[in-house]
């Protein structure tokens, strides 16, 4: 029991028992004094009180010295090492100059424990700098392979994407992480594929066609016990040209004899035969410039890229064209000093067609000035921008581009065209979507943690999903327990104006909406996106009620299963807490931005890290599995009614949406 | 019946249109040359200049734009050809003040279907 007592304690304990004790054996002297005394006369009776006089004076004295001494001990000992001890565990050098009875003990466990801190500082040092590595390392990788150009996706053994980039996903539009490969790809090539690297290729040159009927060619590899593909949208080598070629042979192999023997009047047959001829070898030759235009550069250059050491206009659109930044920017820095070379001061800018869907920008050089003759400019062309390259002269430059720059006067201004095309959408620029972990994680299952969800909001015009409509849809993937990164977000024109009610809630206009996907294009694509998943959604009857009102409209049936983030509040919390996204959020401690509350991004955004908390606890409650989940809700009947079951009116909740 | 000026260095080219032309009925000369192009389409004035891009001294969009800072020779039609047969050179054609482009090699019936365009009722 004493152990359980602290060492001063301990030691107050040894020396209260030590005085104790003396002033026992004081005390049992007197008595045996007074004892073998007793009876003997007064004189006796008088040395008996000096004796205890003097019993009483040692007993204080013994008394004083025993407390003295336990002062020392326990101000010189006990104390410091209570203080070396703890300071030894919890890693603090203690200090050393109440130790100095403890001789050198004092600065030994200082060393120690310096010298500790010491070597685990190190090995933070060590492992901090080690971690900056790699995230450096991880940083490189990304955006090398985000910019190979290719579409590279990684698929585990089972052939579940885990790894996609931005061109795969332009490749294959609708990839999404946990998704199978061959839903993209479907036919014989991938199967016959890992049939070549069972058979022992390292890899191995692959056709196919995507779900879209779209061919490409690239290569596949094993990786990992998994399938690493490298796709194109075209052949490593141009077929078209060989063939074409085939034929200009072949024509002209029958022209040249039949125009050797145009000598004397010429038979209407031959005439004939040589006019078919001629046309065949003109057709020949359209069709191989095409396939020779179509080696234009196919990278992406940002327009600041391209304007790098000139003069850029203020104000000007952000695009993204499809050049080779090295070569236009040579070229336009060439003709700028050569402009300035003549006293100009030219500027940069680029113009596109009004309209959306613009698939062409101009560069413009643009000065205030007499036009650039055009024989000027040719000359300027026939230089090469860059006198270490001198084959690859303007003119090589613009064919390798298969476009071509003039002068023009416009407004009162002369300027330099050159068309350029624009760089399809891609994504996003980082581009790069894994999980490399999804293939550790286990095959899919009916578990919670397992399943593959789109958590989705949508902001509407108003409340009642008969007659309102669909502004705003926003989802967000999470496969096994994890979000994914991927998301859907789109405005949605909903062909009508939106009441200032509404526009007081969610922030949408009308001017906001007004060049934004119509309702068909919107769900068509959030459909593509949600296939095959659950769907969650805070309040799911309200928001799965309009997506179901819009079926005649859009064709796109959503008969995902779908689970509400209400619902599984209230399993938690019983039916009487108040399940709004707002208190839901705020009991499991989740921080929603002011500015992103009812958007339906970040309401979609607050449900999916609700949603992954909930089915922690739900776990933690036994409920893991999706099909004991739909059999407890259906003890919450009235909010499950009309999510899982496309029925009639759905339940609205103005704390939703 | 039409005035038209063929400018074009590669003979064999200027041999066949030389026979088409006649054989259609139009009056015309050739130039080998682009030196004194212009100069020569303001002294003659003709309906139509059928307008070879590659020439050996002078350029033909030069001439284009030289003909199209003239005001004085709005009405000259200019037909331009050309063995580069890209998109954007029919535009740069066609963005320099050029009424017409036909790529080399082209058939009788796009030279003709041009011609009729640019001519209206001339031809």
């Amino acid at each position: 029991m004493l152990r359980r007592l602290s060492l001063r304690a301990r030691i107050l304990l040894i020396f209260a028992g030590l005085a104790g004790a003396v002033l026992a054996v004081l005390a049992a002297g007197l008595w045996v004094a007074g004892a073998s005394l007793a009876g003997r006369g007064v004189a006796v009776q008088a040395m008996l009180d000096a004796l205890a006089l003097a019993a009483l004076i040692a007993g204080f004295g013994a008394l004083g010295m025993i407390v003295w001494i336990w002062f020392l001990f326990d101000r010189n000992l006990a104390r410091p090492i209570e203080l070396l001890a703890g300071g030894l565990r919890t890693g603090q050098a203690p200090e050393i100059e109440e130790a100095r009875y403890l001789a050198d003990l004092g600065p030994a466990a200082r060393d120690a424990a310096e010298a500790r801190a010491r070597s685990a500082e190190a090995l933070a040092d060590a492992v901090a700098e080690h971690a900056a590595d790699l995230q450096r390392e991880k940083e490189t990788l990304e955006s090398i392979l985000a910019d190979i150009g290719a579409g590279a996706v990684m698929t585990d053994p089972a052939g579940r994407v885990m790894f996609y980039n931005a061109s795969a996903a332009h490749l294959l539009p609708g990839i999404a992480l946990d998704r199978p490969i061959e839903r993209h790809l479907p036919g014989g090539a991938l199967e016959a594929g890992a049939a070549r690297l069972a058979a022992g290729a390292a890899a191995t040159d692959l056709t196919c066609l995507t779900s879209a009927g779209q061919r490409l060619w690239g290569r596949m590899r094993r990786v990992d016990g998994g399938t690493l593909l490298i796709l194109n949208d075209r052949p490593p080598q141009h077929p078209a040209p060989r063939v074409l070629l085939e034929t200009l042979r072949r024509h002209a192999a029958t022209l040249v004899p039949m125009l050797g023997a145009l000598e004397g009047p010429i038979p209407p047959a031959l005439a004939q035969a040589i006019q078919s001829e001629g046309q065949g070898l003109a057709n020949v030759l359209r069709e191989l410039t095409k396939a020779m235009s179509g080696d234009a550069p196919r990278g992406g250059a940002g327009l600041n890229e391209l304007a790098a050491g000139l003069d850029l206009a203020p104000d000007q659109p952000r695009l993204v064209l499809m050049a080779d930044a090295a070569g236009v920017n040579g070229l336009l820095r060439h003709l700028d000093r050569r402009l300035r070379e003549q006293g100009a001061a030219p500027r940069l800018a680029a113009e596109t067609e009004a309209g959306a869907e613009a698939s062409e920008a101009r560069l413009l050089l643009l000065w205030t000035g007499a036009p650039l003759p055009m024989d000027r400019l040719e000359a300027w062309l026939a230089e090469p921008p860059d006198p270490a390259q001198p084959e690859l002269t303007g003119h090589e430059i613009l064919a390798a581009h298969g476009t071509g720059i003039w002068a023009e006067a416009r407004d009162g201004q002369a300027r330099l065209v050159l068309p350029l095309p624009i760089a399809p959408g891609r994504p996003d620029s980082t581009g790069l979507t894994y999980d490399f972990a999804l293939s550790r994680r286990g095959a899919a299952s009916s578990r919670l943690a397992d399943l593959t969800c789109v958590v989705f909001d949508t902001e509407t015009t108003g409340l009642d999903p008969a007659t309102d409509r669909i502004v705003q849809i926003a989802g967000l993937r999470i496969a096994r327990g994890r979000l994914t990164g991927e998301r859907f977000d789109t405005l949605v024109n909903p062909g009508r104006p939106i009441p200032p009610a509404s526009t007081a809630v969610h922030g949408i206009t009308d001017a906001m909406v007004a060049d934004a996907p119509d309702m068909v294009a919107a769900l068509t694509a959030f459909h593509h996106f949600a296939e095959d998943t659950v769907l969650v959604a805070h309040n799911a009857p309200f928001d799965m009620g309009f997506l179901r009102r819009a079926v005649p409209e859009t064709g796109a049936h959503f008969d995902n299963q779908v689970l509400d983030t209400v619902l599984l509040s209230a399993m938690l919390w019983g039916q009487s807490a108040p399940h709004s996204l707002d208190a839901l959020t705020e009991r499991l401690g989740i921080v929603i931005p002011p500015e992103a509350r009812h958007t339906a991004m970040g309401d979609a955004r607050a449900t999916a890290e609700a949603y992954l908390r909930l089915i922690a606890a739900l776990e933690a409650k036994g409920l893991d599995r999706f099909e004991d989940v739909l059999a407890e809700a259906r003890r919450h009947r009235r909010l499950i009614d009309d999510a899982n079951r496309p029925a009639g009116d759905a339940a609205s909740d103005p704390s939703a949406g | 019946m039409a005035r038209i000026l063929v400018v074009e260095d590669e003979d064999n080219i200027a041999t066949a249109l030389d026979f088409l032309l006649s054989r259609d009925g139009h009056q015309h000369r050739r130039m080998a040359t682009g030196a004194g192009a212009v100069e020569e389409i303001r002294a003659s004035h003709p309906d139509l200049v059928l307008l070879d891009v590659m020439l050996p001294d002078v350029s033909g969009y030069q001439i284009v734009q030289d003909v199209r800072a003239d005001p004085a020779l709005n009405d000259v039609r200019v037909l331009l050809m050309t063995a580069r047969g890209s998109v954007v050179e029919r535009r740069k054609g066609l963005a320099l003040g050029a009424d017409g482009f036909i790529a080399k090699p082209f058939e009788l019936f796009e030279l003709r279907a041009e011609l009729a365009r640019l001519l209206g009722g001339r031809c």
